[in-house]
C-alpha cells in the first residue's frame, strides 16, 4: 500500500481583476483530502459570476464534493471497473447539490429571495491512486493528466452550451444527465491538474480540446521542485502575464508523485 | 514565483466572437434627414466599438440594408477594430423579408465558420431598424425569427423610427419592437454599442444585464 505521502498537492484560487475592480471576491474555490492509503481526492468550482452567493456556493460544493467522496471510499474497497468507479463518483456531484439545496433552504432571505440558482457554480472532482484517475465535471473546467513519460491528456473538458458564456451548474435540474465521467489507468501516472474556466484559454487549445504541454509541463515540474507550495502558485495566478490573459477567476489544484 | 512565471507559456486561442448584423432600411422615405442622421449613428458606432480594446478584437459586424438597389450585404462579418461604417444613401421599396432571410443566412454561415475553426461565440444578434413595413413577402423570414428566438439561436431586435408599422413588427420579432425617439440614431448606436462591449466581455455564466434605453419614444 502506499504511503500516505506518496503526493505532493499544491492549490490556490485567485481574483479575476474583472472581480476585483468592482470590489468584488474570488468565486473560485478548491479542496481535498489525502486518505490514509494515499488516494487522493480532489475538487474545484467555479462560482457563477451572475449568482449572488456564489463564493459560498463553490465553497459549499467543493467541501461536500470532497466530503461525500470520502464517506464513498470509507464504504467499500477501491473499485476496480470503470463502472464501479463512476458509481462512487455520482455521490460526489449528488452531495454537492443536496448541500447547496441545504444552504438555500437555511438562508434567512424570504423564499423569493432565495432561488437555488443564487448559489450556481460548476464542480470538478478527481479521485486518484497510483494507478487510477476517476474524475467528474459538472459545467466548465478541465482535469489535465501527466504520465510517467510526461505525455498530457485531458480527462475531462469543458462542458458548456453553444454560447461562450453558458454552461451548466450544480444547481440545473438536470445537472446529473449533463455530469461527465472519465476513469483512466495512465502509464505511470505522475501528476494530475484541476482547472477552472478562468485558464481554459491559457492552458487548452479550445479547438483540439488538448492540453498545451508549454502551460502545464513547467507547472508539473514546478510542483516536484524545492520551490513548490500554494503562495507561489498563487503568485503565479495573480501575476501581471496571466492577468493579461484572463480576468475571471482562477484557481488551479496540482497533485505530483514525490 | 519568477521562475515559474517566466517558464510557463500560454496558449494562443482565438478570441471569442460576438456576432452582430445591423439590418437597415434605406427605403426612398429614409431619405433626408433620417438618412443622415442614421449615417451619423453607424460612425458613432464605429467610434464607440473601437474605443473598447476587446470589444474590438471580440464583436463582428455586419450591415445588410434593403431599400435602394434591393437588399444589399454593404458590410460581411468584420471584427469590429476593421469596421468602416458605410454611407448609405436612400431609394427603392422596403423588401424587408428577403432582408431578414439575408441576415439569418449570414448568421448561420458563421455560426458554422466558428465552428469549423474551434472559435467560441457569443449569442449573434440581429439588430433591425425601419421606418416603415415589408413591402415584400415576409411571414416566412417572421417564422425563421421566432423558431431562431425558440431555439436560443440568436437575439432580433426591431426598432421603429417615425412611421414604421409597430403591429407588424410585433408579427416578426419575438422582442417588443421599441420606438426611436425622434431622429437619436447616435443614442441608440452608442447604446449598441455598449450593449456589445458588455456581452463581448462576459464570463462563463454570466447573463448579461443590458445598459438602459435612453433613445425610445415611451
Amino acid at each position: 500500500m502506499p504511503l500516505a505521502s506518496a503526493w505532493r498537492v499544491i492549490g490556490a484560487s485567485a481574483i479575476g481583476t474583472s472581480h476585483r475592480q468592482s470590489g468584488g471576491q474570488c468565486e473560485d474555490a478548491h479542496a481535498y483530502r489525502q486518505r490514509a492509503d494515499g488516494t487522493l481526492v480532489l475538487a474545484v468550482a467555479d462560482g457563477a459570476g451572475s449568482a449572488a452567493w456564489a463564493a459560498a456556493g463553490a465553497a459549499c460544493a467543493v467541501a461536500a464534493a470532497v466530503a461525500a467522496a470520502d464517506r464513498a471510499l470509507d464504504a467499500q474497497p477501491l473499485p476496480a471497473t470503470e463502472a464501479a468507479w463512476q458509481d462512487l463518483l455520482a455521490a460526489a456531484p449528488a452531495a454537492a447539490r443536496a448541500a447547496l439545496e441545504q444552504l438555500a433552504a437555511e438562508s434567512p432571505a424570504p423564499a423569493p429571495a432565495r432561488p437555488l440558482a443564487a448559489w450556481a457554480t460548476t464542480l470538478v472532482l478527481a479521485v486518484v491512486t497510483t494507478r487510477w484517475v476517476a474524475a467528474v465535471q459538472v459545467g466548465d473546467g478541465a482535469v489535465v493528466v501527466q504520465d510517467g513519460l510526461g505525455g498530457l491528456q485531458a480527462a475531462l473538458r469543458p462542458a458548456r452550451g453553444e454560447y461562450l458564456n453558458e454552461t451548466v451548474f450544480l444547481t440545473a435540474d438536470d445537472y446529473q444527465a449533463r455530469a461527465q465521467y472519465a476513469v483512466l489507468a495512465p502509464v505511470a501516472l505522475r501528476g494530475v491538474a484541476l482547472l477552472t474556466d478562468g485558464l481554459q484559454m491559457l492552458a487548452l487549445n479550445l479547438a483540439a480540446g488538448t492540453p498545451h504541454a508549454p502551460f502545464f509541463t513547467p507547472l508539473f515540474t514546478f510542483a516536484t521542485g524545492p520551490g513548490a507550495g500554494d503562495a507561489p502558485l498563487a503568485a503565479f495566478l495573480d501575476s501581471a502575464r496571466v492577468c493579461a490573459q484572463t480576468d475571471d477567476d482562477k484557481t488551479l489544484l496540482i497533485a505530483v508523485r514525490q | 514565483m519568477d521562475d515559474l512565471t517566466a517558464a510557463v507559456e500560454f496558449a494562443s486561442n482565438p478570441d471569442p466572437r460576438c456576432p452582430c448584423v445591423l439590418l437597415l432600411d434605406t427605403s426612398a422615405s429614409m431619405g433626408g434627414a433620417p438618412m443622415a442622421a442614421l449615417n451619423a449613428g453607424l460612425l458613432a458606432f464605429q467610434t464607440d466599438l473601437q474605443q473598447d480594446s476587446l470589444a474590438q478584437r471580440r464583436v463582428e459586424v455586419a450591415v445588410v440594408t434593403f431599400g435602394e438597389g434591393g437588399v444589399q450585404v454593404r458590410q460581411d462579418f468584420v471584427t469590429a477594430g476593421q469596421f468602416e461604417a458605410p454611407a448609405l444613401q436612400a431609394g427603392g421599396q422596403t423588401p424587408m423579408g428577403a432582408a431578414i432571410t439575408q441576415a439569418l443566412d449570414m448568421v448561420g454561415a458563421r455560426k458554422a465558420t466558428y465552428k469549423a475553426n474551434g472559435v467560441a461565440y457569443y449569442r449573434p444578434w440581429v439588430f433591425l431598424i425601419t421606418d416603415g413595413e415589408p413591402t415584400d413577402e415576409w411571414q416566412a423570414a417572421a417564422s425563421r425569427v421566432r423558431a431562431e428566438e425558440a431555439a436560443n439561436g440568436l437575439a432580433f431586435f426591431a426598432v421603429g423610427v417615425a412611421g414604421a408599422n409597430l403591429p407588424r413588427l410585433a408579427q416578426i420579432a419575438v422582442r417588443p419592437p421599441v420606438q426611436l425617439a425622434g431622429l437619436q440614431f447616435v443614442e441608440l448606436f452608442v447604446w449598441l454599442s455598449r450593449s456589445q462591449q458588455r456581452v463581448s466581455s462576459a464570463q462563463v455564466g454570466e447573463q448579461t444585464a443590458l445598459p438602459p434605453i435612453g433613445w425610445s419614444a415611451v
